[in-house]
């Protein structure tokens, strides 16, 4: 490359640039990387610097001042020079987010917290309320639930009783004690699934309404509710005019099997853990079914159902 | 005016250019340029190419295409580009895995454009599924066309129906795959499982028909009236006693779904036809579940089977004898 193919006052700005919006610097610092720079190699006056920080400013920078406050450095807060989301990346995205039943639950913690640097990021002008109605309209997991993920996995892992402050939206925050199992997502938001002493049927909070957790020892509560979770129920449901190729697994552990009376049927059998959304899922499915097995869900789902018919009388 | 470098301007205005449409063709970008007061003139080659090769040296990739007698200039990374940690590479590389085994790759591919123009990441999905079959082909073909469509379909009871439908978009399902589109007869937004479509044909004409938006008002009670989050379309009417909804759409069959899973805590209040739709699904779901047909033919030892092979114990050692 030639001297003359530089045009060495824009390459100052844009390094300027570069270096004040990762972090502040002051005049000094800033000259010392001039001088460290192979294509700049000499300092610049207080003059240029006001010069090329204008022309940034032109250009839609924000640019905070040297002063007492921010120990006289300069620092840009803000830059145009990223991507511009459009209506149909946004549509995109609201798409992506509806498919991410089948990933892992990290996975989803990872997106969201990417999600969230985008639209800190975006060079639109109004990327904070842009940022507010795609979190309004799509439900995400929180970016702050990494460490409690991380601690309710271990004792998970270790079987550990937990003394948990949950904030139910009902009744407040309460203590409760739970034994808890595994972590899953449902449409983005995270959950732990567990026992608590007052029911053999398993319980599960959302993680954003966690409060603090602690673990506690009682050896013997704790070995019955671990005897609750070591039982996961079986469920036989047939699927009607359900093909295997139509069927879309629900996200249980599952097997299906043709009807052998009606091959237009689909047997599957659940092994569940959490009946209220195997509950909802079967509702809000697109086959019509019936439940062979066990009798007390088949009675619950009819009197479920009933229960709704009534409303309508 | 406050006074600026004008050059430093013109450059990175470029730059800015670059950044916020990922490739432009180099008529749009002089177009652009010329149109822009600050920059208002037009550019010789030479300061142009100088131009870009300051870009280069600051640490720009910018990639010159020429394709059918026209330059395209890509901005294919720049150090001012968004970084993601590995862990967010990774999340968003797992999506796209599962994105690229759709059977229609739409989403994939503007999901990995989007990831491309924001941030520096490689997409590892194989693509190793075939593409779309030749009758999802045909029907994004009849969409194309907007022509009315005569479909022969088999419904949730497997009784057949015949509808006429213009077509609007395929879409994917996990599995299944959709025709969406707008039935004449109730000009209702509607989705066609393609797997129950059995016959079809395109009829020589158009309806131009536009399904309605619908307001759907429906009352929450209990547990999910204090932890509601409102989706797009839904606005609160009053929060006492119950939570009353307001959903505006155009699919009311995808509504009526996500109602039916809130069980008892859910009710459709208006319009009344909505309101009988809803009692209707609820009655087929009904006498699905309480059909005596299954207690009857499951007998005999199809019924043993089923006892042993739903038994937590014996169905991991092998099942029956």
């Amino acid at each position: 490359m030639t001297k003359n193919a530089l045009n060495k006052t824009a390459y100052r700005v844009l390094q300027l640039l570069l270096w004040l919006s990762k972090e502040p610097l002051t005049f000094e610092q800033i000259n010392e990387r001039f001088v460290a720079d192979t294509h700049i190699g000499k300092t610049v006056s207080p003059d240029s610097l006001w010069f090329y920080l204008n022309t940034l400013k032109a250009l839609g920078c924000k640019v905070s001042r040297p002063s007492p406050r921010n120990n006289f450095c300069y620092h840009i807060q803000y830059h145009p020079f990223s991507y511009l989301v459009t209506a149909k990346d946004l549509e995109v995205l609201n798409h992506t987010l509806a498919l991410l039943d089948d990933i892992h639950y990290w996975d989803v913690l990872h997106l969201n917290q990417w999600l969230h640097k985008l639209f800190a990021h975006v060079a639109n002008v109004n990327r904070t309320d842009l940022a507010r109605q795609f979190f309004q309209e799509n439900r995400t997991a929180s970016c702050q639930l990494n460490s409690l993920v991380q601690q309710l996995e271990t004792h998970a892992q270790n079987h550990e009783l937990l003394s948990v402050m949950y904030n139910s939206p009902l009744s407040g925050p309460e203590e409760k004690i739970f034994l808890p199992q595994k972590l899953f997502h449902h449409q983005n938001v995270i959950y732990v699934l567990g026992h608590t002493p007052d029911r053999i049927e398993s319980s599960m909070f959302r993680l954003d309404r966690i409060q603090n957790i602690t673990p506690i020892i009682q050896p013997e509560l704790c070995h019955r509710l671990l005897q609750y979770q070591l039982e996961k129920p079986v469920y036989l449901i047939r699927f009607l005019n359900c093909t295997p190729k139509q069927y879309e697994p629900l996200g249980e552990e599952e097997e299906t099997f043709r009807d052998p009376f009606k091959e237009e049927h689909l047997f599957v059998k659940f092994r569940c853990d959490n009946l209220f959304l195997l509950r909802q899922k079967l509702l809000s499915g697109d086959f019509h079914f019936q439940v062979i097995y066990p009798q007390d869900f088949q009675h619950d789902l009819q009197q479920t159902l009933a229960k709704m018919r009534q409303l309508y009388v | 005016m406050t006074p600026k470098s004008v050059s430093a301007y013109r450059l990175l205005y470029i730059y800015l250019l670059l950044c916020q449409h990922g490739q432009m063709t180099s008529e749009e970008l002089f177009d652009k340029l010329q149109h822009q007061l600050a920059t208002g003139q037009t550019y010789a080659s030479e300061t142009f190419q100088k131009y870009l090769q300051t870009l280069r040296t600051f640490g720009c990739r910018i990639s010159r295409i020429d394709k059918q007698g026209q330059t395209l200039y890509r901005l294919e990374d720049h150090p001012l580009k968004m970084s993601s940690t590995p862990k967010e590479i990774s999340a968003l590389q797992v999506i796209s895995t599962i994105l690229s085994a759709q059977p229609i790759r739409d989403l994939y591919h503007q999901l990995c454009r989007l990831c491309d123009n924001v941030t520096v990441w490689n997409d590892i999905s194989t693509l190793t599924l075939p593409n779309a079959s030749r009758e999802v082909e045909q029907f994004q073909q009849y969409c194309r066309d907007g022509q009315l469509l005569e479909i022969h379909y088999k419904d949730h009871d497997a009784v057949p129906v015949t509808l006429h439908v213009e077509p609007i978009e395929v879409v994917a399902g996990k599995k299944r795959i959709y025709l969406l589109g707008t039935e004449l007869k109730s000009n209702k937004k509607i989705r066609c499982d393609l797997s129950r479509v059995y016959s079809h044909k395109q009829l020589p004409s158009r309806s131009r028909s536009q399904a309605q938006k619908v307001v759907v008002t429906f009352r929450l009670t209990g547990r999910l009236a204090s932890n509601y989050r409102l989706y797009p379309g839904e606005i609160v009417s009053s929060r006492e006693p119950d939570l009353i909804i307001q959903h505006k759409t155009d699919e009311v069959d995808q509504l009526l779904k996500r109602l039916l899973k809130y069980g008892t805590q859910c009710e459709v209040l208006t319009p009344k036809w909505v309101r009988l739709e809803m009692c209707a699904q609820i009655d087929a779901l009904l006498t699905a579940i309480e059909d005596e047909v299954n207690t009857e033919q499951i007998n005999g030892n199809l019924q043993k089977w089923l006892y042993h092979f739903c038994s937590p114990q014996t169905s991991d050692d092998g099942g029956v004898d």
